[in-house]
């Protein structure tokens, strides 16, 4: 195309938008018939319409052409065409006849097209309007008279083709956006003296637009002036006038505002066709620059095309002659070749003409009504011609307006009321037509406009938030309670899509945008681990964070993730443990955590340790083994299935160093008085025992993995809402153990050794040091740190004892304890909830069972029976 | 050349101006009612606490202008108080709301503004509003107090009722009057009017391209 260095962005991405804005337009405006039907929601998919613009847009537009009748009311407007060939004469006669020759009323607009006005050379070459003046002066003479005052609206002459509009002058005022336009046809473009020239206008609401042309002469033309008809209706273009006041936001400084082009014209797509959308796309691909915009003659509610269109009667002059003596006009029209081409739709689709009634207006001796008598004899034609435009898929009028009653004859945009040719003048070898037609044009009623629009607009909004998306979480507040190190704790929320549309979320954790924003997998793992890992240091003691779930479109949920970190004796090393003797909330985290990653101690860590001995195994590893020896012998018990409520009394007696009441656990007694226990629930929330109690109460709804195994659902519920306190405690525990006797005590006990075991991050014999070490017990206890050492090996004689008393086989207890003992140790960042024994392989455990086997042998030899 | 009636229906068609709207205030001063009156025109008498930030649309007519407001209705309670930046730091007008009844509820309001004042869009068009005025009976706010503060700080101030509807338009056509449209028009290229999308600095060209759609230059 001509201006291509002007686009270089040759991808034409941007005109995507214009794609979908049509196959949604078009969607949209078959689909669509209420204004219930929210735009915003896709109806196949109900997915969220991608592009918002472009759905409002749509449902604006659709809306306002279904309410249009409503808000338009028709106005008739009396329409005089005229149009004459003048053989390049000047206009010496008068031309009052001819003008007011019209037949059905007063017309409200002239339009008088003229050809051949100019034959002079230079009218190729220059512009003149001297002739053109003329021919106005005559034309305002010929149609002004006392009682009717016409104005000129404009005028546009294309070598010697040129049209005049006038208006009445009660109706100037109703005539905007006036713009004209011409094209050259043939050869040299421009050059030629064949072509049009045309003048589109507003009246009232209605774009009205006028083409007058010369097509090629001479009868064997026919292709010609088919293509000059072709090379016209696709050229001939009118540019667009932005309103004058450029309203604020109207055009945006930028140029123009294509939207604004397409909702403004929308109005009119209902009444001529779409074919204005498919050429402004395809204009709009070449114009990308600045946005220019051009009306083809279609994009228009009325179009009017006359002039000599020069297509003649298929037929000898004679036998022409022959059949306008015998006023034949009718038979002649069977030549006619225009009629002809249009019947194979190759021109003039979709225009219609009148019926001719009157002789050829071609070719005529000057000065006289008779045709050509000159050597040249050439045939009569009716050459000059008035069509007009009728879209098949228009609406009627009775359809865009209620206000107006609007009679069967009258129900068409266009409505022609005499077509004739004037025989009086004989100056040129044509003969003048005249044409009148009734237009219904559109007055749109600014006031019940502005309230459609409003209305319109409002429903609009309802349908966008309608459209917002509606989420639903299951709870607002993530509470994990409190949560103890190496325990991974998970709580489920549940988030439910209640809206219309799709919508994606996510979730924000931080203020600051440039931070990571979190997926949803995150919460339900991390925060437990991040915070907990000890090589991170971090010394967090209560987490209350609130992370944002963003609803993209939508509104913003705050949920509030909250938990307490209550350090727990699980979970820590065997050397850290071994260090510590008094209750774990003695001693800052930090200093556990020093201790743990053996880094440098502080001050304030080697104080709190001054005087304090390092014992040969951690001391409630061996309170709780001690347990099982004393009490444990006459049981077959087993290490995994404890009660719920013994094992915590007996974790909250590990963590805070207090003696485990045996009375209790063994028979039901208490070895405090009731009266000691009130005093103590007296104490309320101050005292550290009770929340702590109260936290393991919370700590055990979130812990699901301990309580499935072990309890039914109804205990379940009473456990998790009952109002703990260590009265209540140690009441139902006294009531379990009258009822079943000591051994859910044992079971209970049994399995916080196993919980111990597994959670020493680093193993009691690390993997590696057993693959080396580990063929006889010697070698690997030598091997071994102390700590380590010692407590495999209180371990294994405390085996050794079960095992002699033969409640509990041999084979079962090897299998419990020989990869809880001997496994890789974990580094702690990895210790999370992974099920630590299955990262040993099968042929790996076994190893390790047999082994463990031969060691329980070595340290206590098997009695011979 | 003239123009007929026809112009003013394009007047009215024109592209609406976003505007980014944000409430703040103490819990349960009425914020999230006074949006649904002027959104939807109801009330509801017992409207549980917003947890997080709601957000609806809202067009206005405005002279020969269309406004959009986008409205952010925030939570009041205090611990999410640290959360509010992200709701009005881009906006463009704010509705800071007390209670006439309660008069913690002012001092609140004017730890807004002075937040507002501080770390806000400069150009933020503020308005103090004091709701419930239909319980004028146990008013415990004075007027006259109120409204000095307002004028010495150059905010629009009204008392209004969500619950009856006073003045609730009028809170929001008189902010849409005061809003600097020309700034707007010229930002709005370059913002995005829902806090935390596509402000984290990532390029996405796609994305760039609607936004700018549904930004500046939206259409009705
Ligand atoms: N009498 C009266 N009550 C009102 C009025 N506006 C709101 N309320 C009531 O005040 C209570 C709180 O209103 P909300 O709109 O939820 O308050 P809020 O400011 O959004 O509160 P948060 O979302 O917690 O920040 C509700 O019970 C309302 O019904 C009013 O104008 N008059
Ligand atoms: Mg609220």
């Amino acid at each position: 195309m001509k201006n291509e260095e002007y686009y270089p962005d040759f991808s034409f991405n941007w005109l995507n938008n214009y794609k979908a804005y049509k196959t949604d337009l078009e969607e949209k405006f078959s689909s669509m018939t209420t204004t219930d039907e929210n735009p915003f929601i896709h109806p196949l998919s109900s997915e969220i319409t991608l592009n918002y613009r472009l759905s409002r847009e749509c449902w604006i537009s659709k809306q306002l052409a279904i309410e249009q009748p409503k808000f338009t009311d028709l106005k008739k407007i009396n329409i005089f065409i005229g149009t004459w060939n003048v053989n390049g004469r000047d206009p010496e006669c008068s031309l009052k006849g001819w003008l007011n020759s019209y037949k059905h009323k007063i017309p409200d607009i002239y339009v008088i097209g003229l050809q051949e006005m100019d034959l002079s050379k230079e009218a190729y070459i220059v512009s003149n309007n001297e002739k053109e003046n003329h021919w106005s002066e005559k034309i305002e003479e010929g149609i002004n008279s006392l009682n009717k005052k016409y104005v000129k609206i404009a005028s546009q002459q294309m070598v010697g083709i040129c049209v005049f509009v006038y208006v009445r002058k009660e109706l100037k005022k109703v005539i905007s956006n006036v713009s004209t336009s011409f094209i050259g046809c043939g050869l040299m473009g421009i050059m030629g003296n064949k072509g049009a020239s045309g003048i589109r206008m507003m009246i009232y609401d209605s774009y009205v637009c006028f083409v007058n042309s010369h097509l090629a002469a001479d009868t064997m033309q026919v292709q010609r002036r088919n293509e000059d008809y072709r090379d016209i209706a696709k050229n001939l273009q009118f540019p667009f006038i932005p309103p004058r006041d450029n309203i604020n936001g109207f055009y945006n400084g930028t140029g123009f505002n294509k939207e604004q082009f397409y909702t403004e014209n929308m109005l009119r797509f209902n009444i001529t066709s779409n074919k204005w959308l498919n050429n402004i796309c395809q204009e709009n691909l070449k114009e990308k620059g600045n946005m220019k915009i051009n009306f083809s003659i279609y994009d228009n509610d009325i179009l009017f095309w006359f002039g000599d269109l020069n297509y003649r009667l298929n037929n000898n002059s004679d036998v022409i002659k022959e059949y306008i003596n015998q006023g034949k006009i009718e038979d002649l029209l069977e030549f006619d070749q225009l009629l002809i081409e249009k019947a194979k739709q190759v021109v003039f689709t979709d225009f219609y003409e009148s019926k001719i009634t009157f002789k050829p207006t071609y070719k005529y001796d000057i000065g006289t009504n008779t045709f050509d008598t000159s050597e040249k004899k050439r045939a009569p034609a009716f050459c000059d011609r008035v069509q007009w435009y009728k879209a098949s898929n228009a609406l009627k009028p009775s359809e865009v307006s209620f206000s107006n009653k609007i009679t069967i004859e009258d129900n068409e945009w266009i409505i022609p009321k005499n077509y004739n040719s004037y025989g009086e003048l004989t100056i040129s070898d044509h003969k003048p037509i005249i044409s009148e037609f009734e237009i219904w044009v559109r007055k749109i009623n600014t006031e019940k406009y502005s309230e459609i629009y409003s209305q319109l607009i409002k429903q609009l909004d309802h349908h966008e938030n309608d459209s917002i998306p509606v989420i639903k979480v299951s709870s607002i507040l993530v509470d994990f309670g409190t949560i103890t190190n190496n325990i991974s704790t998970t709580k489920t929320l549940i988030i439910k899509n209640e809206g219309k549309v799709l919508s994606s979320y996510e979730l924000v954790t931080s203020l600051d945008d440039n931070k990571t924003s979190l997926s949803f997998p995150w919460i339900s793992v991390k925060p437990s681990s991040n915070t907990l890992t000890v090589t991170t240091g971090i010394s967090i003691k209560k987490i209350d964070e609130i992370i944002i779930l963003k609803v993209k479109n939508g509104n913003d949920i705050f949920i509030n993730v909250k938990s307490e970190i209550v350090p727990s004796l699980f979970g820590i090393p065997i050397e850290t443990l071994c260090q510590i003797n008094r209750p774990l909330s003695y001693y800052p985290w930090d200093s556990i955590l020093e201790l743990s990653n053996k880094k440098e101690l502080s001050e304030k860590t080697k104080e709190l340790l001054e005087n304090e001995e390092i014992s040969c195994i951690p001391k409630n590893l061996y309170v709780v083994i001690d347990f099982l020896i004393k009490y444990g012998r006459d049981e077959k018990y087993v290490f995994n299935n404890g009660n719920i409520i013994i094992k915590k009394y007996i974790k909250y007696c590990l963590n805070n160093n207090i003696d485990i009441d045996n009375n209790l656990l063994l028979f039901g007694r208490s070895s405090l008085s009731d009266s000691y226990l009130n005093s103590l629930d007296n104490l309320t929330s101050m005292d550290s025992m009770d929340s702590a109690i109260s936290s393991i109460s919370k700590m055990e709804k979130l812990s699901l993995y301990d309580y499935q195994s072990s309890e039914s659902k109804t205990n379940l519920n009473e456990i998790i809402y009952k109002n703990y306190s260590l009265k209540a405690v140690k009441q139902k525990i006294a009531e379990i153990v009258k009822r079943q006797g000591k051994l859910p005590s044992i079971n209970s006990m049994a399995e916080i050794l196993m919980k111990f075991l597994y959670e020493f991050p680093n193993a009691v014999v690390p993997y590696e040091i057993f693959k080396k070490y580990g063929s006889k017990f010697q070698t690997l206890y030598s091997a071994l740190p102390s700590c380590h050492a010692n407590t495999l090996n209180y371990i294994i004689c405390y085996i050794g004892d079960t095992i002699s008393y033969e409640l509990i086989s041999k084979s079962e207890l090897v299998k419990t304890f020989a990869s809880a003992i001997i496994r890789p140790s974990i580094d702690f960042k990895e210790q999370q909830e992974q099920n630590i024994t299955s990262t040993m392989t099968i042929s790996k455990k076994e190893k390790v069972e047999i082994a463990f086997s031969q060691y329980i042998d070595e340290v206590i030899p098997p009695k011979k029976k | 050349m003239s123009f007929s009636g026809r112009n003013d229906a394009a007047a009215s068609n024109m592209k609406p101006i976003q505007v980014k709207l944000v409430l703040l205030g103490e819990s349960a001063v009425g914020k999230s009612s006074i949006v649904l009156r002027f959104v939807n025109n109801e009330y509801q008498d017992n409207k549980e606490p917003t947890i997080g930030a709601a957000f609806l649309t809202q067009r206005c007519k405005l002279d020969d202008r269309i406004i959009k407001f986008e409205i952010w209705d925030t939570a009041g309670q205090e611990r999410f108080h640290s959360l509010a930046p992200m709701y009005y730091r881009n906006a463009q007008a704010a509705v800071i709301v007390y209670d006439i009844t309660k008069p913690a509820s002012l001092e609140k309001a004017k730890t807004w503004v002075k937040e507002l004042q501080r770390q806000a869009n400069p150009n933020i068009v503020i308005a103090l509003v004091g709701n419930k005025i239909d319980l004028a009976n146990n008013r415990a706010v004075p007027y006259e107090e109120a409204e000095a503060y307002a004028n010495e700080n150059e905010l629009l101030f009204f008392e209004a009722s969500a619950k009856t509807g006073t003045n609730i338009i009028e809170v929001f056509t008189e902010l849409a009057k005061k809003i600097p449209y020309e700034q707007i028009l010229a930002n709005n290229k370059n913002l995005n009017s829902r806090p935390g999308q596509n402000e984290n600095g990532r390029v996405n060209l796609v994305d760039q391209d609607n936004n700018n759609q549904e930004n500046g230059q939206c259409n009705c």
